[in-house]
């Protein structure tokens, strides 16, 4: 098994899932600047602001949300999303900031709240980082060079010190919850990538068991006869030519010629092409034989959300009882040290380290895993001598 | 204090309840800082009013129950409890403090509200903070407005009014952006769980049938595997504290479990609740059910399984984006029908994994819209339009 493939295919869809993802981001992200840019030029235009003035910021937010909106529409590489995601959230403290000291309008100093608003919708840790800096640095600055504006400019320095404290403890909490969101949000996207591909190795369980119970199977190859009948009564029943049997023949030969033989009889093709043919065929392994089988199961797949709360399969359940959950590794554990059809016992080695491997070690109460990992040559040794004796009785 | 910081620092593996108790415990240090210094502060300047009793005292109450919630593991609950208690300690400014002071704390209770990230929360708590604000301003107009701006009173009171309606619009629409991330997530999880449920139950329908076929007894009625049980958790336990008795008791409760129906233990009025607990929580680990316990035993068992073959790099299963030509979708198309009529992928009428589908199965499949991850519209309606020929064919 070579596990470096599996991990790039596992990082290969957590990419697509972000991406994904970040894109959503960016189109509220897009809607929201362009309305607030907007709003803010109209505001300004009422306030009596000259109108090219209140259009050249208009014209800015627009630039911007453009630039923005045509970077979700391209479906671009996810890091030029974060890039521009950054530029954006700068822009938008720097604007503020700007008519903060330009412009004499009521209340623009809540607008650095509108920016934070702006900022928080970028679902990442630099952009996370970006605007609870960018705020804490402008929220700090109002404080001190318009304490007015708090009804501060009359108290004494402590006061200032104080409310700016607290403000800075707030965008802490803030910034925390935003962490939080993320660092759960970026394992979801992993735990979900990783089910993905358990899906395929699971399948691949099923089919070794499935070869060991039913001996008389068919030959994978039988199919090729009848694809090229039904595709020659296709072709003469909607009246095309049958392009189809010269490539059912290649594919064919690209599953059951190795490369070496493949090459011999079409010196034209190369190995990415037999590759290609050959993930046509039902293939062991191949990715078609899993698809056929997903989609053999499509009507069992009731999706029931009223369990979407707890979905993860775990033995640390926040509301299992200590003991409960020391009984389930114990049981989890001894489960893996003897042999089963499927897998032979593993020593407790073994069993460490396909934890480490698969993920599974979050699973599992850290003080237990603790206590497991401290005990584990006792363990091992009471474990031997609990079996030895059930074997010599 | 130490647990507490692990905690934080693995926060991605706790479940959504944990960290919903993580960020209350935050809020109460909060309110216990900020109810230390406004408590007193209030009963000196509020005077000998009922404002004296009320306030204090449902704040002790709602700060109070949000602590006991979060202890007795509710911590949703504790959660509004705490959103009750940061609006009672900010109502008790409301008589004495500045509107201006008032006017940003309706900011810093949305903080709160934020804070927590919760959709529903925010969209309840949310607006009637906001409608609050919209009306309080409406009624201290002289507070907010001043003759140093040029536009009139009214305009300046919208200018606030506006600023505190967008940030809630805004941030309502940050929280439907992280609900359509989190919805989709949980759909996409839920349906590959599902598909992972399925095949377990496939793979231990088979293992019974080749058990029966072997006469070999399943593990969990190995004594074997129970004395192994039995001593390695009583090693562990005993580490633990818990007494060697207590422990033995629940591992034969436990193995007891398989041989009974755990649902009837639970729903049975004359046994005590401990009992009933313990089998509700050891129900999702039983070994010879499809449960928890047999996900993660698939879960590790499939790490030393390669899956997929190693030229394959990505985990995309629409034919659509594996072929170039529509004659290589085509024959795709063609393979699955050829497999799915011909391999056994389904459980007979007394639950063996035993069964192919049969044409129509196939056909009903093909209608069903979860088919779209797979086919597209094209490779679907080759087969539907062209059902008598592939079912005489392959």
């Amino acid at each position: 098994m070579n596990n470096n493939i599996s991990l790039k295919r596992i990082q290969n869809e957590i990419d697509i899932l972000e991406r994904k993802s970040y894109r959503v981001s960016t189109l509220f992200g897009t809607i929201i600047l362009f309305i607030y840019g907007l709003l803010i030029s109209l505001v300004l235009i009422f306030s009596g602001i000259n109108i090219f003035e209140a259009g050249v910021y208009f014209a800015l937010f627009a630039l911007v949300s453009s630039i923005s909106g045509y970077l979700w529409y391209q479906d671009i590489q996810l890091i030029i999303l974060k890039r521009f995601s950054y530029l954006s959230i700068i822009f938008v403290y720097v604007f503020i900031t700007y008519l903060l000291f330009n412009s004499s309008l009521p209340g623009i100093y809540a607008n650095i709240f509108l920016a934070f608003t702006i900022g928080y919708l970028y679902l990442d840790e630099k952009a996370t980082w970006i605007n609870h800096i960018l705020m804490a640095i402008s929220s700090s600055l109002l404080i001190w060079i318009f304490p007015e504006v708090f009804g501060l400019e009359n108290l004494p320095l402590l006061n200032i010190i104080v409310v700016n404290i607290v403000l800075l403890i707030i965008l802490v909490f803030l910034f925390i919850s935003s962490l939080f969101n993320l660092r759960k949000k970026r394992y979801n996207y992993y735990r979900l990538a990783k089910l993905r591909e358990n899906e395929f190795k699971i399948i691949h369980v099923l089919i070794d068991l499935e070869n060991e119970y039913f001996t008389q199977r068919g030959n994978s190859e039988d199919i090729y006869p009848l694809l090229k009948e039904l595709f020659k009564q296709f072709s003469t029943k909607v009246g095309i030519e049958n392009v189809f049997e010269s490539r059912i023949d290649l594919v064919h030969d690209a599953h059951k010629l190795d490369l070496k033989e493949f090459k011999e009889k079409h010196p034209n093709l190369k190995e990415e092409m037999k590759n290609y043919l050959e993930s046509l065929s039902l293939q062991d392994l191949g990715k078609l034989r899993f698809i056929a089988i997903k989609i053999s199961q499509i009507k069992k797949v009731e999706i029931n959300y009223s369990m979407n709360q707890e979905v993860f399969n775990s033995l640390r359940h926040f509301e299992d009882d200590q003991l409960v959950k020391l009984v389930i590794f114990s049981a989890f554990f001894v489960y893996f040290r003897l042999d089963k059809r499927e897998l032979k016992g593993l020593s407790t080695e073994e069993f460490i380290s396909l934890l480490n491997q698969s993920g599974l070690v979050n699973e599992i109460e850290p003080k237990i895993l603790n206590i497991f990992y401290q005990y584990k040559d006792v363990i091992e040794d009471i474990l031997s001598d609990a079996t030895n004796g059930v074997m010599r009785r | 204090m130490k647990d507490l910081i692990f905690r934080i620092r693995s926060s991605q593996y706790l479940s959504n309840n944990e960290l919903v108790a993580i960020k209350v415990l935050f809020i109460n240090i909060l309110l216990l800082i900020v109810g230390v210094i406004t408590v007193p502060i209030n009963i000196l300047f509020s005077g000998l009013t009922i404002v004296q009793i009320a306030f204090p005292l449902t704040f002790v109450l709602a700060f109070g129950a949000s602590i006991i919630l979060n202890l007795i593991s509710k911590p949703r609950l504790a959660m509004t409890a705490s959103i009750y208690a940061f609006i009672i300690v900010a109502a008790s400014f409301f008589p004495t403090a500045s509107p201006i002071y008032i006017y940003l704390m309706l900011f810093a209770l949305l903080g709160v509200l934020i804070f927590y990230q919760d959709f529903y929360t925010f969209a309840i708590y949310g607006t009637v903070i906001t409608i609050f604000g919209i009306i309080f301003l409406f009624f201290n107009i002289d507070t907010f407005t001043a003759e140093i701006f040029q536009q009139s009173a009214t305009t300046q009171i919208v200018i606030y009014q506006g600023t505190l309606i967008i940030f809630y619009v805004f941030f309502l629409l940050n929280f439907i952006n992280l609900e359509i991330t989190n919805e989709r997530y949980i759909k996409n999880f839920l349906e590959s769980k599902t598909y992972t449920k399925n095949y377990i139950e496939l793979i231990i329908k088979l293992k019974e049938a080749m058990n029966d076929r072997d006469r070999v007894k399943p593990i969990y009625d190995q004594s074997i595997f129970q004395q192994g049980l039995l001593e390695t958790s009583t090693f562990l336990g005993e580490i633990f504290g818990f007494k060697a008795k207590e422990i033995q008791e629940l591992v034969e409760f436990y193995l007891y479990l398989h041989e009974v129906d755990a649902d009837l233990i639970i729903s049975n009025k004359n046994i005590n609740s401990k009992t009933k607990s313990f089998a509700k929580q050891l129900k999702r680990y039983l070994i010879n059910q499809n449960n928890e316990f047999m996900g993660l035993v698939y879960e590790l068992i499939s790490e030393t399984k390669q899956g997929l073959n190693n030229k394959i790099q990505n985990l995309d299963t629409r034919i659509h984006n594996s072929y170039h030509s529509s004659t290589d979708r085509f024959i795709a198309t063609a393979a699955i029908y050829y497999y799915l009529r011909t391999e056994i992928t389904q459980l007979d009428k007394w639950e063996r994994t035993d069964e192919n589908l049969t044409h129509q199965s196939v056909k009903d499949i093909l209608m069903d819209s979860l088919v779209l991850n797979y086919l597209s519209p094209g490779e679907i309606n080759l087969i539907l339009d062209n059902d008598e020929l592939f079912k005489r064919m392959l």
